[in-house]
């Protein structure tokens, strides 16, 4: 999976702090950070219009259209508890904005002005394969969960990047998971030419790091700590059933 | 394409390293990440379930068991009764154990055990005859009849060693056989209140 997602994608956006602005005063910087937010998670949107069984371009139809109809829309979010979550707002959003586009039986005419979202290579990097018996829901559950993985992870590479250590992160990134049977200090240090308790407490290090940016980045999509720890149990959950 | 699943060595959900962030399991990611002492905790605690009544009693049918009196992630605790000694007994059950617990988890348990042992059987009055504590334990347990052999597998020993403790208890205590050493930690133990008569 490619996860050399540009710098861009990881702006300080809020979920939280959009849900509080007030239409009136949703100025120009919330709006670019809702369409950043959006840039980050259309991976979800897309998944979900092709298994609902949408063609590749029809759902890049949807998803553009979507996405422009939510930030052009000024009541787009009201402070509403419902919307507590970004990953449910999409979803149940998303789900009318497909039936709509159903019922007009015709593709939405796109805004003007810059698309909303770029589809990098869209089919060749998600995994369209169906898994017998998933729903377009759970598919677009796991991807949202897998979403976010590569962009904590990408977040984690950046900044080890920005200090000189990208080589470092592609041999310590896998230790993130300790698998004893497959990894020790050993080898490790000696791929990165340090001594093993070296190793060992920049892999400590390295963990702890990646757990703040977990904890953010599921942070930036919820509204509220309680939300979050729910969100993260239903990621985990997501994440357990195959 | 086919499905290339494997199943996490930690979590064991299956997943596809080739359609994963970083081929890395990705429920252990969110669970966020795993070190070789994080495994026990990175568990859910529900995924162990202690056996139930009629389980156990299946398992330890010299017990009379009587009911669950507590439990936590990492064990549960039996109330029991031992019919040959008719006395309450209390049965500590523990998960399996998995490798990545290591042997740390097993030593506590062990040493918690040992400690307990002790604490029925408080040797500070045989301490007090300036033994030190392990020749106090091995002296405790010639009271009640162990040999030396035995001595060394109750206190983890080698034999040779719990004779070179008897050696140096008789030297101290001016004995010379183990009825006299057993009398005098009796009378000792009797005295010292604290002790229990063996």
């Amino acid at each position: 999976m490619d996860l050399s997602h540009k710098e861009s994608l990881f702006p300080p956006t809020r979920w939280s702090l959009l849900l509080r602005s007030k239409a009136e005063v949703r100025d120009a910087s919330a709006l670019r950070a809702l369409g950043e937010l959006l840039q980050s998670y259309w991976q979800p949107l897309y998944v979900f219009a092709r298994r609902s069984g949408l063609d590749s371009e029809d759902a890049e139809d949807a998803v553009q259209s979507f996405c422009e109809s939510l930030i052009a829309r000024e009541s787009l979010i009201t402070a509403d508890r419902e919307l507590g979550r970004l990953r449910s707002f999409l979803q149940s959003g998303f789900q009318n904005h497909l039936r709509t586009l159903h019922r007009d039986a015709q593709r939405q005419k796109r805004g003007g002005g810059v698309p909303v979202i770029s589809f990098d290579d869209a089919e060749a990097a998600l995994d369209m394969h169906p898994v017998d018996g998933e729903t377009p829901d759970r598919a677009f559950d796991r991807r949202w969960a897998l979403t976010l993985l590569e962009h904590v992870l990408a977040r984690l590479k950046a900044e080890f990047v920005a200090r000189g250590k990208g080589e470092a992160f592609t041999v310590l990134e896998p230790a993130l998971v300790w698998n004893g049977a497959k990894m020790s200090y050993d080898t490790l240090a000696v791929r990165l030419d340090m001594n093993p308790a070296a190793v060992a407490q920049k892999v400590k290090r390295m963990r702890a790091r990646y757990r703040e940016l977990l904890e953010q980045e599921i942070g930036d999509t919820v509204d509220g700590p309680e939300a979050m720890a729910e969100e993260r149990g239903h990621l985990i959950q997501i994440l357990s059933g195959e | 394409m086919p499905e290339n699943l494997n199943p996490c060595p930690i979590c064991q959900t299956a997943f596809d390293p080739e359609k994963v962030p970083g081929g890395i399991c990705p429920r252990c990611l969110m669970m966020g990440g795993a070190d070789d002492e994080m495994h026990a905790a990175a568990q859910p605690a529900s995924e162990w379930v202690p056996p139930t009544v009629p389980e156990l009693q299946a398992m330890l049918p010299a017990y009379e068991i009587l009911e669950m009196i507590g439990r936590g992630g990492m064990g549960a605790v039996f109330k029991a009764r031992q019919p040959t000694l008719d006395r309450i007994v209390a049965i500590k059950v523990l998960p399996v154990l998995r490798d990545e617990m290591g042997v740390g988890f097993v030593d506590r348990f062990k040493n918690e055990a040992r400690l307990m042992a002790r604490m029925n059987h408080p040797p500070a009055p045989l301490i007090a005859l300036g033994l030190t504590v392990r020749e106090a334990e091995v002296l405790l347990w010639i009271a009640q009849g162990k040999s030396n052999g035995e001595i060394g597998l109750i206190i983890s020993a080698a034999e040779n060693t719990v004779k070179k403790h008897v050696q140096h208890i008789f030297e101290k205590l001016g004995l010379d056989s183990r009825n006299a050493a057993t009398v005098l930690a009796l009378e000792k133990l009797s005295c010292g209140g604290e002790g229990r008569r063996a």
